[in-house]
């Protein structure tokens, strides 16, 4: 059943032409810090945008799998493939790719890194897709397949200085983690630069987001 | 007479000096986290006194310093740059 939801949406998604996901660029000469945090995930990134059209991230990624801890050290670019801009929307499609190592016995092993993002937002909703692949050198089986939907909605409309508040919710898949399917309603909060999500997944696990572009 | 006219003369000079107001109608500024880079990029700009976002109604509000100009080239740059489009530009 969740499957086939989760499939609806990604097809959705993906033909809707308009939707996507974060923002891996920013405005031009800007920096930006993120990070991503649960029980099963925590992940680190830098990233500098010299245009609007791509930046550059330093990424560190910890994921607990069902075969035990995986960390990876990842640098990638990301480049905005389109974007639209209405009176009332935006929406944009990214692509990413890198190429780094994944910490294996004190070493690092070959990992490329593939993605595509897309969102669209009003002022009112918000809709994300992503799918990203860590393909591992030489070992095929290791490969790890996450693909996430987000969606959101406003139940006020703020202004440009004043706190912003969202309800999410994410929908996420993975191939090797403890869990397939993963359920995280968010509470989104931000303010001018800073922004904040505090989830709780179906499993109980707590789910900390923390992003500032500067 | 002179009474009226010497005021009226000071508040013709006083505002020929004060800055010119341009509104801009933005395409796609409908988050205020992402739209920082606007006011960031524009008050980089060394001919500008104040920014302000209204997301309600679409429009960057810029307030000149004293007698200094700014392109509409230069604004659909920096708005560019900022990761948006430019619907319209009105001078007051």
């Amino acid at each position: 059943m969740i499957s086939k939801f989760l499939l609806i949406l990604v097809i959705m998604t993906v033909f809707d032409g308009h939707l996507a996901q974060a923002h891996p660029v920013a405005y031009a000469d800007s920096n930006s810090i993120m990070t991503w945090n649960s029980k099963e995930m925590s992940d680190w990134m830098y990233t500098h945008t010299f245009t609007p059209y791509y930046s550059l991230s330093a990424r560190t990624t910890r994921i607990l799998t069902s075969e035990g801890e995986r960390r990876f050290y990842i640098p990638h670019f990301n480049f905005l493939a389109k974007r639209w801009n209405e009176l009332d929307s935006q929406a944009n499609i990214y692509l990413s790719f890198g190429h780094g190592g994944e910490e294996v016995s004190h070493s690092l092993k070959d990992v490329s890194l593939l993605a595509v993002e897309t969102d669209w937002e009003s002022r009112k909703y918000y809709v994300s897709f992503r799918q990203e692949a860590l393909l591992v050198y030489k070992k095929r089986g290791s490969n790890l397949y996450m693909t996430k939907l987000r969606a959101g909605f406003a139940p006020y409309l703020a202004q440009f200085n004043e706190l912003n508040s969202w309800f999410i919710l994410e929908a996420e898949k993975t191939n090797k983690g403890i869990e397939s399917y993963t359920l995280t309603p968010y509470v989104r909060l931000f303010y001018r630069n800073v922004l904040t999500e505090i989830g709780v997944s179906q499993n109980g696990d707590a789910h900390f987001n923390f992003m500032i572009h500067f | 007479m002179k009474k009226i006219i010497i005021p009226l003369m000071l508040l013709t000079t006083i505002n020929s000096f004060a800055g010119e107001k341009i509104n801009v109608t933005v395409k796609g500024m409908v988050c205020s986290f992402c739209s920082q880079g606007i006011t960031k990029k524009f008050k980089q700009q060394p001919s500008v006194k104040e920014v302000n976002v209204d997301l309600d109604t679409h429009l960057v509000s810029i307030e000149l310093k004293d007698s200094q100009k700014l392109e509409d080239k230069l604004i659909e740059t920096v708005l560019k740059d900022a990761g948006y489009g430019v619907e319209a530009i009105s001078r007051k």
